[in-house]
């Protein structure tokens, strides 16, 4: 199997075991503990560690389920272009739930070290959640 | 280069940058779409596109999109990007309505992602920050910001950067001044020189076509986060340069340079100067 295809098999897993089957305990396998993270500037939910993301994400969106559209692999890099669907049943960012249906489209680029995620980039629409949950005008 | 990248990087540089309609009746499919999450309505085939491009750069005088990194493979190319701007042209289309221009300087990443088939871009699909872009255009107020960078700091920016990189090549303080992807534009070159490494390079092989080369600042001002110095140079031409064989030449030019600071450091820096005569003087172009 080419370098290629190993990486995308891990970042599948990232978004399919990781965050589809909400099983934490692979996180350790796909990621090393200090992943090195580049959101959106604007971004207002900025996670110190994946961890921390995935477990403050599920408190605020314990039903979110990504699709992965596309996928691309050369050398270290992964690109996914993804969309998720999830309802806002729990906290966030300080505000009580609000029981809305949200969705986003994005693409993230992964780099990979040694069968591990290393490194994001996020591009996602911040706005666009923020507008959707109501906390800013639509 | 992966052909794809190449025909990615036209995109960004020639027809986002550089507005050149040739360029985006060339790699554009007449089909050619546009996406943007925020945008409700898709931008078609290059004149639509370049309709958006014509309407960001009338908002932004200053508007530029530079690739940060490319990932490619089959029809696909990905580029991460950072795009900014200063609003003091016409109202920005928005989601929420027009803005008017405010004067403020933005600055965001984000990615597009790129089908090519046989040459011509068919698809983008773009994501960014937009809720970035909206809090630094200061359509939805933010948190209060730190003090406001003294326009005197910034000028001394510019002038450590004549003085000490320019005229006395410390490399050292390549570092110390400029941020890590500093950005020096120069219609001379094809693509902006990006990051310390290829700066540095560049500081070294302009020193070596002129070792005594002195640049002086003629006079200088500042605005926000901006610096504009008109200087000139002087120095003897004894190593090759833009394809000049050494010719001993004293020479002389005048330019203007612009800089972008950001968090107290030189982000980008506009050239312009009188390459034509620069030429002439080095005997490439006769007089």
């Amino acid at each position: 199997m080419s370098i290629e295809e190993k990486n995308k098999a891990i970042v599948r897993r990232y978004w399919f075991e990781l965050w589809n089957d909400k099983n934490g305990d692979i996180l350790d396998e796909i990621a090393v503990k200090n992943v090195i993270f580049h959101f959106p500037g604007g971004q207002a939910h900025q996670p110190p560690t994946l961890r921390k993301w995935f477990e403050t994400a599920l408190v605020a969106f314990p039903n979110v389920h990504f699709q992965l559209h596309d996928e691309l692999a050369e050398g270290d890099k992964v690109v996914s272009r993804w969309s998720y669907v999830a309802t806002n049943s729990g906290e966030f960012l300080g505000r009580p739930a609000t029981g809305r249906q949200v969705t986003d489209l994005g693409i993230d680029i992964f780099r990979i070290e040694n069968d591990k995620i290393v490194e994001m980039w996020v591009a996602q629409d911040s706005l666009g959640l923020l507008q959707q949950l109501g906390v800013l005008p639509a | 280069m992966n052909a794809n990248k190449a025909i990615s990087r036209r995109y960004f540089y020639q027809i986002m940058n550089g507005m050149n309609s040739d360029t985006a009746y060339e790699i554009l499919d007449p089909d050619f779409v546009f996406t943007l999450p925020t945008h409700p309505e898709p931008f078609h085939g290059p004149d639509g596109f370049l309709g958006l491009v014509n309407m960001l750069h009338t908002s932004f005088p200053d508007f530029y999109i530079n690739p940060q990194e490319m990932v490619a493979g089959g029809d696909w190319v990905i580029t991460r990007w950072i795009g900014g701007g200063t609003h003091t042209g016409g109202p920005l289309v928005t989601v929420k309505g027009d803005v008017p221009a405010s004067g403020n300087f933005f600055e965001i990443d984000g990615m597009t992602w790129h089908t090519i088939k046989d040459g011509k871009i068919t698809e983008s699909i773009g994501h960014e920050d937009t809720l970035g872009l909206m809090l630094q255009l200061g359509v939805i107020p933010s948190e209060p910001k730190g003090p406001e960078s003294d326009p005197k700091d910034n000028e001394t920016l510019a002038t450590r950067y004549f003085q000490e990189i320019m005229s006395e090549g410390k490399l050292d303080v390549v570092e110390e001044i400029l941020t890590p992807d500093f950005q020096f534009i120069i219609p001379t070159q094809p693509e902006p020189i990006t990051g310390y490494e290829a700066f540095k390079g560049f500081v070294q092989y302009l020193r070596n076509a002129f070792p005594d080369i002195k640049f002086s600042v003629l006079r200088q001002t500042s605005e926000g986060n901006k610096v504009a110095s008109r200087w000139s140079i002087e120095g003897t031409h004894n190593g090759e340069f833009l394809g000049a064989a050494p010719t001993g030449n004293h020479i002389k030019d005048f330019g203007i340079d612009i800089f972008t600071i950001k968090n107290g450091k030189i982000a980008s820096v506009h050239v312009n100067e009188n390459d034509f005569g620069l030429m002439q003087q080095l005997g490439v172009i006769p007089t």
